[in-house]
């Protein structure tokens, strides 16, 4: 009987583990949910900012140092995005990796690193390449006036000129199921791409009530913020996203270890039951001869 | 008039029609009514209002850094950050206000800190005037 019962603690043990990963994933979906309303709610403030600035930038033909693009490009921060904790199935991993392999293939280049989030962090200490700087808690404290913080920060760096160049890596929200890992380049910023709404207007009678040079400046500044926040953004969902699915995953491999622990458990008690009926059978023929 | 403000966490207006908008510009406040000519400019910290079709009284709000643009028949703003008057408490902004300045008595602060704490002191002025 002693395999019976090991049997059964196993089978309430897996059930435990199910009900844990269970709780994750509903906590994870509540979360992916809030974390996507978050990106529909920048969208329209980002596509603003960013054709606005373009027409200011085009139609007036102001330069600016950070929409410049400097010909070599030798000293490059890139920005990792990962999370604080594991359970996520592939999130972190890939990115970690991504990154590396970024790193190995720029050798010549002058290559620094900014952390966002624990696993980033310990992934390349261990592999022992430094980094200039970093931060924890994204997905709790997640807002936009830390996301200007951060950015404040960054763009100091890059007028300083301490690099020429700030790279972002990090998963984007495609779907719930799935992640992408995505490199970006966030300064200079490259407006050739932006759609133009009104550039025709805007250079005929627009009375600047803020002279454009200003107005640019203040606008890049709010872009470059915007970029920031809305890659935060989609870190933490795509986070959520792949934590609900590998936790859905997990619930669903409990619940196949519990059948078929359930079914041989079934089974052993089946014969235990028929090993002593024919016992007792047996014993009772005997009495009789 | 077609008002719209949006903000990076929410969309607080979507073409809203108006009748009269003040906006608080970098240089001043800017009134603006139906058919003003095209016009850009950012917005300082400051209160925003705004009046109904058929109402007498303005709606208000407080507003950080923004742009506003003036189109044919429509108004954007892009605003920081926008608070309305529900969501202000009168103690909690005098609290926080004492605390800025308090802080600003401290003399070994940098002019990169003192210029922050400025702000959120103008800032905190602005939510004050809107209680009233």
């Amino acid at each position: 009987m002693a395999g019976l019962k090991k049997i059964r603690s196993r089978i309430s043990s897996v059930k435990n583990t199910e009900q844990i990963t269970q709780a994750m994933k509903m906590v994870a979906a509540a979360r992916l949910k809030k974390a996507q309303m978050r990106i529909l709610n920048l969208r329209p403030y980002a596509e603003n900012i960013l054709s606005v600035m373009a027409d200011v930038a085009l139609s007036c033909n102001i330069r600016h140092p950070l929409l410049e693009k400097k010909e070599k490009m030798k000293k490059i921060l890139l920005v990792v995005l990962t999370s604080d904790r594991g359970l996520c199935g592939g999130f972190n991993n890939n990115i970690c990796r991504f990154a590396e392999n970024f790193y190995h293939s720029q050798k010549e280049k002058d290559l620094g690193f900014f952390f966002i989030g624990k696993k980033a962090k310990n992934y390349f200490r261990f592999r022992g390449i430094p980094s200039v700087g970093e931060m924890f808690q994204l997905d709790r404290e997640i807002s936009y006036p830390l996301a200007g913080k951060v950015a404040h920060q960054l763009m100091n760096n890059f007028s300083d000129g301490k690099y020429d160049g700030i790279y972002f890596i990090y998963n984007s929200f495609q779907s719930v199921i799935s992640q992408k890992v995505i490199k970006e380049t966030f300064l200079p910023i490259d407006i050739s791409e932006a759609p133009l709404v009104h550039q025709n207007q805007f250079s005929r009678d627009m009375i600047f009530e803020t002279p454009p040079e200003e107005l640019l400046e203040d606008l890049i500044e709010k872009h470059f913020t915007v970029q920031v926040y809305r890659c935060m953004c989609e870190s933490v969902a795509a986070e959520y996203g792949a934590r609900m699915s590998s936790m859905d995953n997990a619930t669903r491999n409990a619940q196949d270890i519990v059948s078929r622990l359930t079914l041989t458990f079934n089974k052993m008690r089946q014969s235990a039951i028929t090993t002593e009926l024919i016992e007792v059978s047996s014993g009772a023929e005997a009495m009789k001869g | 008039m077609k008002l719209t403000i949006v903000t990076p966490e929410k969309k607080v207006l979507d073409s809203v029609t108006v009748q009269e908008l003040l906006v608080p510009g970098a240089k001043g406040e800017i009134g603006i009514l139906p058919g003003h000519a095209p016009l850009v400019s950012t917005l300082g910290t400051g209160v925003l209002k705004y009046r109904l079709p058929k109402e007498k009284t303005f709606k208000q709000m407080a507003v950080s850094w923004g742009y506003c643009e003036v189109q044919a028949d429509k108004v954007v703003v892009l605003a920081e950050s926008v608070e309305t008057k529900k969501e202000l408490d009168k103690h909690k902004t005098t609290e926080t206000l004492k605390d800025i300045l308090k802080q600003l008595e401290n003399i070994h602060l940098s002019p990169e800190e003192i210029r922050k704490l400025r702000k959120k002191e103008e800032e905190q002025r602005t939510f004050l005037k809107l209680l009233d």
